[in-house]
């Protein structure tokens, strides 16, 4: 009889068949959003001036919400990139919710995790497979519209483009799309199979998100609530802000600190709880 | 000699709602044990907990000494499992399903693959959400022979399958044993049991009912009589507790209809326990 301890090939054996079961869904959502971003951040030029005028018209606290603090800077390439960013990590956000939920509750709502449960593969392998699947899902497409913004920023706006500030960006709110990621994915180990983990986490990205919302129009006296949303924390142009003013010195780290502490606490404790479900 | 599946008052509760109770069951090595209940009775829910999929809320249970919670991976590389309910990877073809589970074992056998998808008349090229019931089982019926294990858990197995092919899942079965292999298998299907398998555990409201040896019961069965008196519209029927020439002697003094003496079948024999006459019996 072999040693039967941790084996990652058995974890990569999961993971190859996974990756190529939903490799469509992930090619679709990455089709989607950089050609999204290409547009947009293409179309800069034209649209500078009609985007002044309707951010003119917005009121301040609005802007504000946007990371924007007054209509000047948005004749700024980066600038326009930081809040065209924003929105679209929103729709990162959503994507790693919907992919998390779905890698290890689809398997016992529709039954096959009797199936590979029955195989030569420990409830750690599974996990750590599952787990591998969801962070490439998420890094192909985070990376197509990494591409997307490089090729448009050089295109668009050479001089002032920097891909430094743009990986920042990408990179600290890629903690923030992990930590959704890893809310789904724990809640997948808790619930039972009748509820829905997608949903509960939903309703929490939507509730932390409008925490900062509301943290903002609150203004000195809602700070506390902006701690309490990790998309208003990893703002894309608040961190271009303080990349392009002070060199993230004035960027307030602690939250993003927290934000990662509990993305890898809720990624291991859900390795232990999905050992300890009953299925 | 240490048993192949030994339990020891295994239990399993799901809150307030009992699954098994302190239930006491061995399998030893080299039997075809069957186990059986009616729906709820607890069959799955012990099975599920000697795989692990559950964790016992008390008791313990070992797979060739092996503790079921605590060496469960040791226990699936030596334990092939047949769902009762066979839900595989809709998107698939059958032959990428089997090269995906042979991918988790040791070594692949392509030549005994092909043999298994012919015997059970399965073609490897279809979709999986295409086939019926009977060929999902067929399916999980290969995963399962395919890991060539010591000991094969099967829930619910011929559910699906036509009678020619229980017959030829029966006779694999058969020639597994003869390898060496230990079967245990939850049925409702009363005949095969009788016919299959060496042993019968006998479940109810998870609690163990009885352990019947088949050999032993079928040598200590008792003949039914059938009969039916001329003018009357209601036959009588007794289990035969007295010498059978002094019943043909008795009965030669009626005018039959109809006469009938048949040894029961072991199907009569399980239905007090499954009815819950004789709960002292152990």
């Amino acid at each position: 009889m072999k040693n039967s301890t941790f084996e990652i090939k058995r974890s990569l054996i999961i993971f190859r068949m996974e990756f190529l079961r939903k490799i469509k869904n992930t090619l679709i959502w990455s089709a989607a959003t950089t050609a999204m971003m290409f547009l947009y951040l293409m179309l800069y030029s034209s649209m500078e001036d009609l985007i002044l005028e309707k951010l003119e018209d917005m009121p301040a606290e609005l802007l504000s919400i946007m990371g924007i603090s007054g209509t000047e800077g948005i004749t700024n390439f980066m600038s326009y990139f930081g809040m065209i960013y924003g929105i679209f990590v929103l729709v990162f956000s959503i994507y790693s919710i919907v992919s998390s939920c779905s890698l290890l509750y689809e398997e016992e709502k529709s039954g096959t995790i009797e199936f590979l449960n029955a195989q030569e593969v420990s409830r750690l392998e599974i996990y750590v497979g599952k787990l591998l699947v969801l962070f490439a899902n998420i890094l192909i497409v985070i990376l197509c519209s990494y591409i997307a913004i490089i090729i448009s920023g050089y295109s668009v706006a050479p001089d002032i483009f920097s891909v430094g500030n743009v990986s920042i960006v990408v990179f600290i709110n890629l903690i923030t799309i992990l930590f959704f990621a890893a809310v789904g994915f724990f809640l997948s180990t808790v619930l039972k199979k009748t509820q829905k983990p997608s949903s509960i986490t939903l309703g929490l990205f939507l509730v932390t998100y409008l925490l900062g919302y509301l943290g903002d129009l609150l203004e000195d006296r809602g700070t506390a609530l902006g701690y309490l949303s990790p998309i208003h924390i990893t703002q894309a142009t608040k961190l271009l802000n303080s990349t392009m003013c002070g060199g993230m010195i004035s960027y307030n780290f602690t939250g993003l600190i927290v934000i990662s502490v509990f993305t890898i606490v809720l990624f291991v404790a859900g390795a232990f709880t999905y050992n300890k479900k009953d299925f | 000699m240490m048993n192949d599946i030994e339990t020891n008052n295994l239990s399993k509760f799901y809150g307030d709602v009992k699954g098994i109770e302190d239930l006491t069951i061995s399998v030893e090595p080299g039997e075809i044990v069957g186990f059986v209940g009616k729906n709820g009775a607890g069959k799955s829910t012990t099975i599920r907990a000697l795989l692990n999929f559950i964790y016992p809320t008390g008791g313990s249970a070992k797979i060739f000494g092996l503790d079921c919670v605590k060496d469960s991976k040791k226990i699936k590389e030596i334990t092939a499992y047949l769902p009762g309910e066979v839900n595989y990877y809709e998107n698939m073809k059958v032959k990428e399903l089997l090269s995906y589970s042979e991918s988790f074992l040791p070594e692949k056998d392509e030549k005994y693959k092909i043999e298994l998808l012919k015997y059970f008349e399965l073609d490897g090229e279809r979709n999986i959400s295409d086939l019926s019931l009977g060929n999902r089982k067929k399916v999980g019926i290969i995963i399962c022979l395919l890991k060539k294990a010591k000991l094969i858990i099967l829930d619910e197995p011929t559910s699906g399958l036509d009678p020619l092919m229980q017959k030829k899942f029966f006779n694999k079965l058969l020639e597994e044993r003869k390898k060496g292999a230990t079967i245990f298998l939850s049925s409702h299907n009363l005949t095969d049991v009788e016919q299959y398998c060496d042993r019968v555990v006998i479940i109810r409201a998870g609690k163990l009912v009885k352990t019947l040896t088949l050999a032993n019961v079928k040598e200590e069965r008792k003949m039914k009589v059938t009969y039916k008196e001329k003018g009357k519209k209601k036959p009588e029927s007794f289990i035969l507790d007295k010498d059978i020439n002094t019943l043909i002697s008795d009965l030669s003094t009626k005018k039959l209809d109809s006469l009938e003496i048949r040894y029961q079948n072991i199907e009569e024999e399980f239905e007090k326990y499954y009815k819950g006459d004789n709960d002292d019996e152990k």
